[in-house]
């Protein structure tokens, strides 16, 4: 934009602007505008801290605020003013007032589609709006969302206008249809969708408006949930690098939620025990649990099983309650918050016993989906693969058919996960520790799974490539556990979980830190060759495992030190079979 | 309307108004040339021009009589010491001309049974076997009467009164036959005040019921006359690319204000006898119901990797698209979309070319709308009057009705210094432009000219969808047997101000194989409900025009024995967009112009300053104005 | 569209022969002046003028033949959006009157169906030239629904009335109609972008 138009005259010299002179009048009408700017904000303040709430000062915060709408004090004094206003004035010129101050946050948002002071300040009058009219603000947001579909203020401002008007749930579908079939790559869209699809019931004779409570879970009928899946296919065959709607995808495979409730109960007659496990990481104070022992509540103290791990907690029962071998017990335990409580019964001769829901039962590692609809599974995971094979570096679409096939069959599966997750760390190696761990989770979780079929308390996960410990709390009663040739920098606060544990194996590993064996009162043996133990304060939490006598250390840092034995023998009287 | 005497002296006489005339006067003009721009017809566009229906039933009633002979005259007095004459004279690029309506004339309830009505006289004659008779034409003298004659202004009507009378087959024009000799008839008596008699139609028009009643009334003939100037029919057949030349050369001058556009809303092919509809855009493929999700993959995947040159497209050189498409593992399918519907090409098109026009496509794709094209509102007829606009607002001279006898040459300098015009005056000038017509008897005859073939189909409802006339739709047609030419089609609905409501305007528009009505009525008949079809569910033709086009494709800027200062302006050519047009306008001009910015931006108005006196400054321009008004 | 000092826009449009001062009565209205002897304007394809009309702020845009009515040769295109025609003829020319009904012929033809047209015999400072009855103008102007003024580019009688008039006119019909002032065609040089690729890759 630069220089002069140049005219071919014959009978009338003409000129245009040029344009540093047209920039000249700019600048101009700039400056009187800051000049203005500046005297009126005196003016306002001055008017404000007199309390003046009057129609001229409506106007010129209306000024003012038309150059600039994010002027957050000015809207709080228009705010007073419009409250004042409303308090000397008829219902219909309130009416009046407000229906004008609608049309000038219109102007404002023309300015600046983006303002939070102008959006902020137009759900203010729309709520205090005497005859409000819905329909109207809901066109308003349409119109906004075409020119910007991410404009996040609108999209909030929508939620109110659609809770506030009562949009029925398929109305509101249908306009994410819209929204997506005009631009898929829309994360707004899909999220408010995914909202939605709860609330839609079965029966569509019956369509519950927005505000109706939602429900816990994220179950969508069987019927709708087919359709998004084919809805979400297209756009990742569309554009298969397109993330928003791969999120989606992973929203209607996962799981729902499970409900909070104790999922274990483990009594051990020997250390007078009992150690109480959640479905979910919760934290639960010590009034919530109650302990029935034989028919009699028992005031307990319940304590964490580690400080720096509180979701489950254990409690000792006073010396001598449970500790005749020849008595039988019943012990219930109840959470009264949630009404969920579990029972077990401690049988004469028995050391110990639990009671703990299924792995398996549970579908604890499986997709909400269920067995009926295997198909629809088995035909998701068909037109993935299809999608594999032609863009076979696609990072979304390998992720997405490791959880299809974990959805439909962890176990038989195994080796084509491991084979996704291989690819996966290569085409994506920025993300390889992410797909380490996760893949860890997953290899953990079939390895319950098959301890769980073969019904024996012996967990092998050994030459796994893992890096991370996960789902300890399954493991409550595992009592060997191997654990070598992984990757593994730590045992976590949550190792303490494994309450029967007596034998460790962790050789080969990277483990220079040893928390979690945490008061483990059977653990006998710990088997630590080859990895990076560097200190003795490193193996203190052994201090507090009464039974260790044995502990092999070899091919550790910590055995380099100077007197390493006689410290240790220091450290843990109790260990009599020491490798170094 | 009073007329006046022309100047004597331009910088550049124009005959013809067709689009590259009008863009050459336009950029002329622009920089200072003073243009005098003339047509022969009185109608602007020349082979561009759109029609009303009653426009274009007198068109055609002109083209099937313009034979009478010219009387010869001689300039010879007009001549100065070292001037040669050349004799202008100019024959109809038209050809095959025929015509059916497959609708009752007057305004029944029952279905009208089918009369079709031929008005061509040498209907099965093929372009090729017509030379003879063009040769023979030549000789003859084609324009108007009127010309010449002192007070033309009722001289057309009474002309088309004549030709009316003339002419008996077509009944269907006495009714405008009627108009004219009355509103002849007010003008000559000077009763003014019955002048309300065309606007008495008014009030009614709005009144078209709704098309969308199941029972649907067909239209007849006598409403589509009626509902006439609803009609905006174009003699060519083409789409603005959207990132194409002429667009630019719009947004770049400033021209786009005179006109108002319509994004074409989609793309349609005929395949295995049903018309679908082409996915162009990401979110097309996402919704398309008709390819599998494998399918969508496998074209955005295409599409996305043909944007760049690549040495693997290169080894394809030289041999065709469709072998490089089946190499790539479409499918059928995909094929066809891409062949025909993206690269919209045929199947013998080598590789290069094929990549070239869907790059082409898909850099169009997106800038207005969801496919790559534009349509300008009230036909394509607009385009180069607004060009002429432009040259009339920097001062060119605009006469209509009005042609050029002869060129005068310079015998010394081979250049032509002066023509004399229809009126006998002698106008000195330092570059003159004629369309092609003027220059038939000059071209090589041992290259025959080639032929467009055209269809103008008013029709009763949409090929595809719903009849929500708002859509504008092109639809790609590929051989339908085999030695077939390939079809461009464009279905028109109400929205684009170019048929009235209830109706859509279909253009057809091939190269010519044989005769227009030859190349596409099976076409036609299969595609349509024509009383030769019959086929319920299937649009209905109501009106239907046939003709032959020459293709202005091949012609020369320069040559055919003319002055070297005499340049010549090809019509409309067989390709969809106007790249052919402007780039010989672009070319033409700089010939005049070689230092002069080609269609500078002309200023805003509402940047002037009219301050008098001050001199304008001159440097470069400003950047081009995007920005248009509503 | 960038946010624009105006609540209307409208284009308005003169027509009629040439000489009848057509160019005076635009120059008077959006300049003032009166330019004696003037002749085409040379590359202003429209002037504008910013009127108040009770509160609201009227941008009339007025469009001139550019010289093509000389030769009866007025491109179709120039009528098509028009919101207004004024139909102009001179009161000391008969000639120019007797033409009219061939201007409407264009006008029905053409412009859009909704459009404004008003009659207006302009040079009434020639009274003593007069070739054409007001009654006579009056009645014709009646016979086709138009309004009609008489008025004069030198003496500015009647400019700003005619003016705005016009403006009060299409305001009435804008608001009874309000579709008519906010549809938009598509037009070359602004877009968004819609493709085949993403935002983020080419485009």
């Amino acid at each position: 934009m630069t220089k002069k138009v140049h005219l071919k005259t014959r009978k009338m010299a003409l000129q245009t602007h040029s344009t540093d002179k047209r920039e000249k009048l700019l600048k101009k009408k700039k400056e009187k505008k800051k000049e203005n700017n500046s005297t009126n904000t005196q003016y306002d303040s001055k008017k404000h801290t007199e309390g003046v709430f009057d129609d001229e000062a409506l106007q010129l915060t209306q000024q003012l605020l038309s150059s600039n709408p994010d002027f957050a004090t000015l809207w709080n004094y228009r705010r007073e003013i419009l409250m004042h206003l409303e308090t000397v004035k008829e219902v219909d010129e309130v009416q009046k007032i407000y229906e004008a101050e609608l049309l000038f946050l219109e102007s404002c948002l023309k300015v600046n589609p983006k303002s939070y002071g102008s959006w902020h300040h137009r759900s203010w009058v729309s709520a205090r709006l005497p005859r409000p009219d819905w329909a109207r603000e809901l066109s308003l947001c349409d119109r906004c969302l075409s020119l910007d579909d991410r404009n996040f203020h609108c999209w909030d401002y929508r939620r109110m206008v659609v809770k506030m008007f009562n949009v029925p749930v398929d109305q509101e579908l249908k306009f994410t249809d819209r929204l997506i079939g005009s631009n898929f790559s829309n994360y707004s869209s899909w999220h408010y969708r995914s909202t939605l699809l709860p609330l839609l019931h079965t029966t569509a004779s019956e369509l519950p408006p927005m505000q109706a409570e939602s429900p816990k879970s994220n179950r969508v009928c069987e019927e709708q949930l087919l359709k998004e899946y084919e809805l979400v296919q297209n756009a990742f065959f569309t554009d298969p690098n397109d993330q928003s709607a791969w999120f989606y995808y992973r929203w209607l495979l996962g799981r729902a939620e499970l409900e909070e409730m104790i999922s274990c109960l483990h009594v051990s007659r020997e250390e007078e025990q009992v150690a109480v496990v959640f479905s979910r990481p919760v934290n639960v104070q010590s009034g919530c649990l109650l302990l029935v022992l034989d028919g009699q509540p028992h005031a307990v103290e319940w304590k964490s099983i580690h400080p720096r791990f509180k979701h489950s907690p254990i409690c000792n029962l006073p010396p001598g309650t449970i500790s005749e071998i020849s008595n039988e017990h019943n012990l219930t335990v109840h959470w009264t918050e949630k009404h969920s409580r579990k029972d077990c019964t401690l049988f004469t001769g028995h050391a110990e016993s639990w009671c703990q829901d299924s792995a398996t039962d549970q579908e604890l590692f499986r997709s909400e989906l269920s067995v009926e609809k295997n198909s629809v599974l088995q035909s998701e995971l068909q037109s993935v693969q299809q999608l594999q094979e032609l863009e076979p570096l696609n990072k979304w679409c390998l992720l997405t058919l490791i959880l299809l096939m974990r959805a439909l069959d962890p176990l038989s599966y195994e080796k084509e996960m491991l084979a996704h997750f291989q690819t996966l760390k290569e085409v994506d190696s920025m993300r390889s520790a992410y797909y380490s761990d996760l893949c860890s989770k997953f290899m953990i979780e079939n390895t319950i799974l098959k301890m769980e079929y073969a019904e024996v308390r012996v967990f092998s996960v050994s030459d796994k490539n893992l890096s991370t410990l996960c789902h300890l709390d399954q493991l409550v009663l595992v009592t060997h556990i191997n654990l070598s040739c992984n990757q593994l920098l730590c045992l976590p606060p949550q190792f303490a979980m494994l309450r029967c544990l007596e034998v460790l194996e962790a050789d080969n590993n990277s483990i220079g830190n040893l928390e979690g064996l945490y008061h483990l009162p059977k653990l006998e043996a710990v088997i630590l060759k080859d990895n990076k133990i560097a200190t003795l304060a490193d193996l203190e939490p052994l201090t507090s495992c009464p039974r260790l006598k044995r502990l092999d250390l070899r091919g550790n840092p910590v055995t380099q030190l100077a007197n390493v034995e006689s410290e240790l023998a220091k450290l843990l009287p109790s260990v009599l079979d020491l490798l170094l | 309307m009073a007329a006046e005497d022309l100047p004597s002296e331009f910088d550049v006489v124009i005959l013809g108004t067709g689009l590259v005339e009008s863009v050459v006067a336009a950029a002329c003009s622009r920089v200072g040339q003073r243009v005098l721009h003339l047509d022969r017809r009185s109608y602007y566009a020349a082979n561009w021009a759109s029609f009303t229906f009653n426009g274009l039933l007198s068109w055609i009633q002109q083209q099937q009589d313009d034979t009478q002979p010219e009387e010869t005259q001689d300039w010879c007095d007009l001549l100065e010491e070292g001037e040669e004459l050349i004799q202008l004279s100019s024959q109809s690029s038209i050809r095959n001309l025929q015509v059916f309506t497959y609708t009752s004339k007057e305004d029944e309830v029952e279905e009208a049974s089918a009369d079709s009505v031929n008005t061509t006289e040498e209907e099965q004659h093929g372009p090729a076997s017509q030379d003879d008779d063009s040769n023979q034409e030549n000789l003859e003298n084609h324009e108007n009467q009127e010309e010449n004659k002192e007070n033309q202004v009722n001289h057309e009507n009474q002309e088309e009164n004549k030709e009316n009378q003339v002419n008996q087959e077509n009944q269907e024009e006495n009714q405008e036959n009627h108009e004219n000799q009355e509103v002849n008839h007010e003008s000559q008596e000077a009763t003014i005040t019955e002048g309300a008699e065309p606007e008495a139609e008014q009030p009614q028009s709005p009144a078209i019921p709704s098309q969308s009643e199941p029972s649907r009334k067909k239209i007849s003939f006598a409403q589509l006359e009626k509902e006439g100037r609803r009609f905006n029919i174009d003699l060519v057949s083409k789409l603005m690319y959207s990132r194409g030349s002429l667009v630019e050369l719009l947004i770049k001058s400033n021209v786009s204000r005179y006109a108002e556009f319509k994004k074409v809303s989609r793309i349609l092919t005929y395949r295995n006898g049903e018309v679908e509809q082409v996915p162009c855009t990401r979110a097309d493929v996402f919704a398309s119901r008709q390819l599998s999700v494998v399918e969508k993959r496998k074209l955005m995947r295409f599409l996305t990797s043909c944007i760049e040159e690549k040495d693997d497209q290169s080894a394809y050189n030289g041999r065709p698209y469709l072998e490089f498409l089946r190499d790539q593992k479409l499918g059928e399918n995909l094929q066809h979309f891409l062949l025909y519907s993206i690269a919209m090409v045929t199947e013998d098109t080598p590789t290069e070319v094929g990549l070239a026009s869907t790059r082409n496509f898909l850099r169009c794709l997106g800038r207005y709308g969801n496919t790559p094209f534009l349509f300008p509102l009230y036909g394509l007829g607009e385009i180069p009057q607004c060009f002429c606009r432009m040259c009339a607002v920097f001062g060119g001279i605009y006469c209509l009705r009005h042609s050029l006898r002869c060129l005068l040459l310079d015998t010394a300098t081979n250049r032509c210094k002066a023509v004399i015009d229809s009126r006998g005056q002698r106008i000195s000038c330092s570059h003159v432009l004629l369309e092609e017509n003027y220059v038939h008897e000059r071209k090589n005859v041992a290259t025959p000219p080639r032929f467009l073939s055209r269809a103008v189909l008013i029709t009763d409802s949409s090929l595809h969808g719903s009849d929500s006339e708002q859509e504008v739709s092109m639809v790609t047609i590929p051989p339908i047997t085999e030695g077939a030419p390939a079809v461009k089609m464009v279905e028109l609905s109400s929205s684009t101000m170019t048929c009235m409501s209830g109706t859509y305007l279909v253009h057809l528009n091939c190269s010519s194989v044989s005769s227009a009505y030859q190349d596409l009525s099976p076409l036609i008949t299969t595609m349509f409900s024509t009383p030769e079809s019959h086929d319920q569910g299937r649009p209905s033709v109501l009106w239907c025009l046939y003709f032959n086009m020459e293709d202005g494709s091949a012609m020369e800027v320069e040559g055919h024995d003319l002055p070297s200062n005499v340049y010549v302006c090809s019509g409309p050519d067989g390709e969809l967009g106007h790249e052919h047009a402007i780039t010989q306008a672009e070319l033409i001009f700089h010939k005049i112009l070689p230092e002069e910015d080609f269609c500078p931006p002309a200023p805003n108005p509402e940047d002037i300053l009219y301050d008098g006196g001050s001199a304008p400054s001159s440097g470069p321009e400003e950047e081009p104005s995007l920005q248009l008004e509503v | 569209m960038s946010m624009e000092d105006y609540d209307y826009l409208f284009k308005i449009v003169l027509i009629g022969n040439a000489g009848v001062g057509k160019t005076c009565l635009v120059r008077r209205f959006t300049q003032g002046l009166f330019p004696p002897g003037q002749g085409a304007t040379i590359g202003v394809d429209f002037m504008i003028k910013t009127v108040e009309i009770k509160g609201e702020k009227v941008k009339l845009q007025i469009w001139d033949t550019a010289g093509q009515e000389r030769f009866r040769s007025i491109t179709q295109s120039y009528y098509r959006s028009a919101n207004a025609l004024i139909l102009t003829y001179d009161i000391t020319c008969e000639d120019s009157f007797r033409c009219l009904p061939e201007w409407l012929r264009e006008i029905e033809q053409y412009a859009n169906n909704q459009v404004v047209t008003i009659l207006v015999g302009n040079k009434i400072d020639l009274a003593e030239k007069r070739e054409v009855l007001r009654q006579r103008a009056e009645d014709f102007a009646d016979s086709q629904s138009m309004l009609y003024l008489e008025t004069s580019a030198k003496e500015s009688d009647n400019v700003e009335k005619l003016f705005l008039d016009l403006a009060c006119e299409l305001i009435r019909e804008a608001k009874q109609n309000k579709l008519d002032n906010n549809d938009t065609a598509p037009m070359p040089g602004e877009g968004k972008t819609i493709s085949y690729l993403t935002c983020c890759s080419v485009n």
